[in-house]
């Protein structure tokens, strides 16, 4: 053949390009010149044919019948994209809202373990963590509960921001000597934790403490310090805090502090008036009034409710984790 | 709805929708991975493999070709699956030999087809079987890709991870090297499947 030289048209050269021919992968020159060579060689020509044949062979094969389908048992889209989104959503809320929850009652246990020791904060602040239970369940019902307190001027000097006792930096603070302006009004903390359910025991308590108080504390403290702790535990451990609603605060605390408080600490907060509370009681201490007996049992739900934030910030925590992952 | 209606539901996390795409595929996916595995229970594992992997990654899934991205899983998964063979060769050699007169169970009859025609078609098949055992992986891989499945050059060579070049010597290589196996296995043939028989 004329063309031998050419590599695309020795035997070895057609052999090596045949098969890219068949697919017509070669460029139109070339493809040419392989087509002219297989006119003249029969030998190329045959081993041509007979990768055709193959390829024809190969395709003729019969297919294996599914034996399964192969779909997955995954979710579908309602629930994988819609739903963990919203639980996302949730388990991300309620780490945030446990882990300030659980910070401010860190703040709150270091004001009473190193703040002067006075019982009187314990209450109080267990208080402001119970008062607000109100709050999420009905803010109508919160508004008239806060009226009504307000109603109830004579012995309290309430509407003190409840959440500053709550802040960790407010732990010193008590020991310092009661400076209204001390005391800045921040509402910074706890504000917008009011979405636990509520159950709606404490907030019947709330709103009947007040006038327990105030009718037992002008008998007897100690059962106006005892009816105040039950409840005030328990709307604790119903972790439900906000600081929008007045605590009453001075009520609760030991009716020392109350009757000790002068008329204008209405403007005060609840933590001047603990810290008041404290004063008094360091500088006079009523041995009738603060009975060291009492004083350990209201420590205690502190505690308990500490442990409870705790387990629930890092069980909504991995929570978080377990979606996130599964994102 | 489209293929990238799916494949974009699915990268959301749509479940439903990927099954969409399996139900699309499965098929494809399965046969390939008999055609290079040359057993039914491998293909099975290395098909399950393959759907599992993809649903893992399919956010990966950056555009172009699906069918392709969907075929290097399963390729992936079918070296997953030869590697466990070679470690148990005796069944991989129980496999690959398949009986010509006790054809593979679970091969699709076309419904035009008689039962003989059938039953020859069943015998060329384990020819062709057997003939691709003899294959290196890769070239068996790459000619199961184009001469079985149908991709084309670039689609093989995005499926195998290689460029069009490797492609193109893997296939003439494999074809070859088939085709002196056929040649030479062409009295085993049903009498029309042969070569001089004229015109398959
Ligand atoms: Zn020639």
């Amino acid at each position: 053949m004329v063309e031998r030289n050419n590599s695309a048209n020795t035997h070895a050269g057609v052999e090596a390009r045949l098969s890219e021919y068949l697919d017509h992968r070669l460029a139109a020159h070339e493809h040419a010149r392989i087509e002219q060579h297989l006119r003249e060689c029969a030998e190329c020509r045959a081993s041509y044919e007979s990768l055709r044949w193959t390829i024809a062979l190969v395709k003729q094969a019969p297919a294996p019948a599914l034996p399964r389908a192969f779909t997955l048992p995954v979710p579908t889209v309602a629930q994988r994209a819609a739903r963990p989104s919203l639980a996302f959503g949730f388990a991300q809320f309620a780490t945030v809202l446990a882990t300030l929850l659980l910070l401010a009652v860190i703040g709150v246990d270091l004001i009473t373990q190193f703040g002067g020791g006075t019982i009187a904060s314990a209450p109080s602040v267990a208080k402001q963590f119970a008062a607000p239970a109100t709050a999420p369940a009905a803010p109508t019902t919160a508004a008239r509960d806060q009226a009504a307190e307000a109603a109830k001027p004579a012995q309290a000097p309430k509407p003190a921001e409840p959440t500053k006792p709550a802040a960790p930096t407010a732990a010193p603070k008590p020991t310092m000597a009661p400076q209204p302006t001390a005391v800045p009004p921040a509402a910074a903390l706890p504000a917008p934790m009011s979405v636990l359910p509520t159950p709606t025991a404490p907030r019947t308590v709330v709103g009947a403490l007040p006038e327990t108080t105030e009718t037992k504390g002008a008998t007897d403290t100690t059962t106006a310090k005892s009816s105040s702790a039950t409840p005030a535990f328990r709307a604790g451990l119903a972790i439900t805090a906000t600081a929008t609603l007045p605590a009453p605060t001075a009520t609760l605390a030991p009716t020392s502090t109350a009757t000790s408080v002068p008329p204008t600490a209405t403007a005060l907060t609840s933590l001047t008036i603990v810290a008041q509370a404290r004063a008094e009681a360091t500088r006079a201490p009523a041995p009738t009034q603060v009975p060291p007996a009492t004083a350990q049992p209201l420590v205690t739900p502190l505690r308990v409710i500490e442990v409870g934030l705790l387990i629930l910030v890092v069980f909504f925590g991995a929570t978080v984790v377990m979606l996130w992952r599964r994102k | 709805m489209d293929e990238q209606t799916f494949i974009r539901a699915a990268q959301k996390g749509d479940g439903a929708a990927f099954n969409q795409l399996v139900r699309g595929y499965q098929h494809q996916v399965y046969r390939t991975a008999y055609r290079v595995l040359g057993d039914a229970a491998s293909a099975q594992d290395a098909t399950q493999d393959a759907f599992i992997a993809a649903y893992k990654h399919i956010r990966a899934f950056r555009g172009g070709s699906f069918k392709a991205w969907l075929l290097r899983i399963v390729t992936n998964a079918c070296y997953d699956q030869l590697r466990v063979k070679q470690r148990r060769p005796s069944a991989s050699l129980d496999a690959m030999l398949l009986d010509p007169d006790n054809p593979a169970p679970g091969l699709e009859r076309a419904a035009s087809e008689s039962p003989q025609d059938f039953a020859e078609r069943q015998e060329l098949g384990a020819t062709i079987q057997r003939g691709l055992a003899i294959l290196p992986h890769d070239q068996r891989m790459t000619l199961a890709l184009v001469d079985i499945e149908g991709l084309s050059y670039d689609e093989a060579a995005d499926a195998l991870s290689t460029n069009v070049g490797t492609v193109k010597s893997r296939l003439s290589r494999a074809r070859a090297a088939l085709r002196d196996f056929l040649v030479q296995q062409q009295e085993l043939l049903p009498a029309r499947y042969r070569l001089n028989s004229e015109k398959v």
